[in-house]
């Protein structure tokens, strides 16, 4: 495994321009980030079908992957895939959050998108491309189904319903990334942390949000002082409540009038 | 013959398809010009065509509310604009001509019908949609953390990449979207890198002075995003 990451870390730094090295706390992150990757375990099927993509595919192509089709449990903070890696399955999350965590040369990280029941992961394989330059993290524990990537090629290169299923998702993430970028750069960071608690709840249910003030920080690419601001701004205004690092969110329609108008565009996908 | 074919195209995507690929697909490409701020497409319309830059550059925007925007992704001689029309599902930008020049247009329902037929076309048109997404990926993480004089000089050298000229138009409201900034901030900022002899900029025009200058000061995002596509710039 640690010989992956090197070398990937290798090849980002070929072409790295010349610049001082500020490559240690990025290394050091990637190798905390490697030692957890154990949180993926095979589990007996609930008899939940919740994935969207799966639940739209037509009863042929359906029993066509069944046999192959593994459910699992994953485990909130290990990681599907680190930066690099190559990509053997790919996730249908049921009621497990994935979040893609880019790490930046400075060893601070920002999410750029975040793939609940409404999704898969694993594009850049099914698309032939290079490994992602995301760390696929685990942000919600709870189940999926996975399917090994050569399995779901096979099926998608028919040019069937497969093919059009995850095509459409490949619109509708980079719709998301879309939206996330102009948000990035154009709204507050109060109006984003609603936005992105509005996020997982839809794809978390009502459940505790797992989350410190530090791993927010991570996600939303800020820093934790200010994370803790506005958390605290919306503790005091009863919207969420915050207890040990979990988050439940009490009052979702002042919620709502907190975030800027890109959760509005973004709950389109996660429908 | 992929030397008179290249030349022929003009456009590395295109060129990276089998000859028998592009001769079918040829019978559907026309060579059209487009101007300066020329719109293609806007959220929510029904795609017509896509457009393969071999000379302009397609800048992607994605707007909100009030009108203001900001800019996404860059297409030019290495991709395709109108990737949705291969896709399905709604277009969500803006595609505005950023540097007049000509592209090869195709209907978007022909070029779905080529897609569908597999091969390389096809391989290609996924590995570019990927490139792609790490692009407006990288966007995401640029416009959280990093400074604006990297930014403007991590889309200035995107520019460079698209193009034979190190000059450009470039609109103050266009620049705004740009770097996410008020139109009266973007002078400034401009001035910035002039100072340093990076550019020089008067009435809406870039003279890029320093490549060497800007890969120095630009963010990291720029040499991440530019690996993805390295296979299509070659």
């Amino acid at each position: 495994m640690s010989e992956v990451i090197n070398k990937s870390i290798l090849t980002r730094k070929d072409v790295r321009l010349g610049r001082p090295d500020r490559k240690s706390s990025f290394n050091a992150r990637a190798a905390a980030i490697h030692q957890g990757q154990n949180g993926i375990k095979s589990t007996p099927f609930g008899g939940l079908m919740t994935n969207r993509l799966l639940a739209r595919l037509p009863g042929e192509d359906f029993a066509r992957l069944l046999p192959y089709m593994e459910p699992v449990t994953l485990q909130a903070g290990h990681y599907l895939y680190g930066l690099g890696n190559n990509i053997d399955h790919v996730y249908f999350p049921e009621t497990a959050v994935i979040s893609h965590v880019h790490l930046l040369e400075d060893g601070n990280t920002t999410e750029v998108a975040l793939v609940g029941k409404e999704g898969m992961t694993g594009l850049s394989a099914v698309f032939n491309a290079p490994p992602a330059n995301y760390w696929s993290q685990i942000i919600i524990g709870g189940g999926a189904l996975r399917v090994e990537v050569e399995v779901l090629l096979e099926d998608f290169y028919r040019g069937q319903a497969m093919q059009r299923l995850v095509l459409n998702y490949a619109s509708e993430r980079i719709a998301q990334i879309s939206q996330r970028a102009v948000c990035n750069g154009r709204h507050t960071l109060s109006e984003r942390l609603a936005t992105w608690l509005l996020m997982l709840h839809d794809r978390a249910g009502d459940g505790p949000l797992l989350l410190t003030h530090e791993e927010i920080a991570r996600h939303l690419g800020a820093r934790r002082a200010s994370i803790s601001v506005a958390a605290t701004l919306l503790k005091d205004r009863r919207i969420i409540s915050y207890n040990r690092g979990h988050i439940r969110i009490l009052d979702r329609q002042t919620l709502l009038s907190t975030a800027c108008e890109c959760y509005e565009t973004l709950a389109r996908y996660s429908e | 013959m992929p030397d008179v074919r290249s030349s022929l195209s003009g456009n590395r995507l295109l060129d990276s398809i089998s000859p028998e690929e592009y001769e079918r697909l040829s019978a559907h490409l026309k060579r059209v010009s487009l101007s300066l701020s020329e719109v293609l497409f806007r959220p929510d319309e029904r795609i017509s065509h896509a457009y393969f830059p071999t000379t302009c550059i397609v800048s992607l925007l994605t707007e909100l509310q009030d009108g203001s925007g900001m800019e996404v992704g860059l297409v030019g001689r290495e991709g395709v604009v109108g990737i949705s029309a291969i896709l399905g599902g709604e277009e969500t930008k803006v595609a505005t001509v950023q540097a007049q020049g000509e592209a090869l247009r195709i209907e978007a329902g022909l070029l779905r019908e080529e897609f569908q037929q597999g091969g390389l076309l096809q391989r290609a048109l996924l590995r570019y949609t990927h490139a792609l997404m790490t692009q407006i990926s990288q966007s995401v993480v640029c416009n959280a953390r990093h400074n604006v004089e990297g930014r403007l000089a991590r889309w200035l050298l995107m520019y460079l990449d698209r193009s034979d000229t190190n000059e450009f138009e470039l609109t103050h409201e266009f620049m705004a979207n740009m770097l996410g900034v008020r139109r009266p901030g973007v002078s400034e900022i401009a001035n910035r890198l002039q100072e340093r002899g990076l550019i020089r900029y008067q009435r809406g025009r870039v003279t890029i002075l320093s490549r060497e200058g800007l890969e120095a000061l630009v963010c990291e995002c720029y040499p991440i995003v530019k690996e993805k596509f390295e296979s299509f710039l070659l």
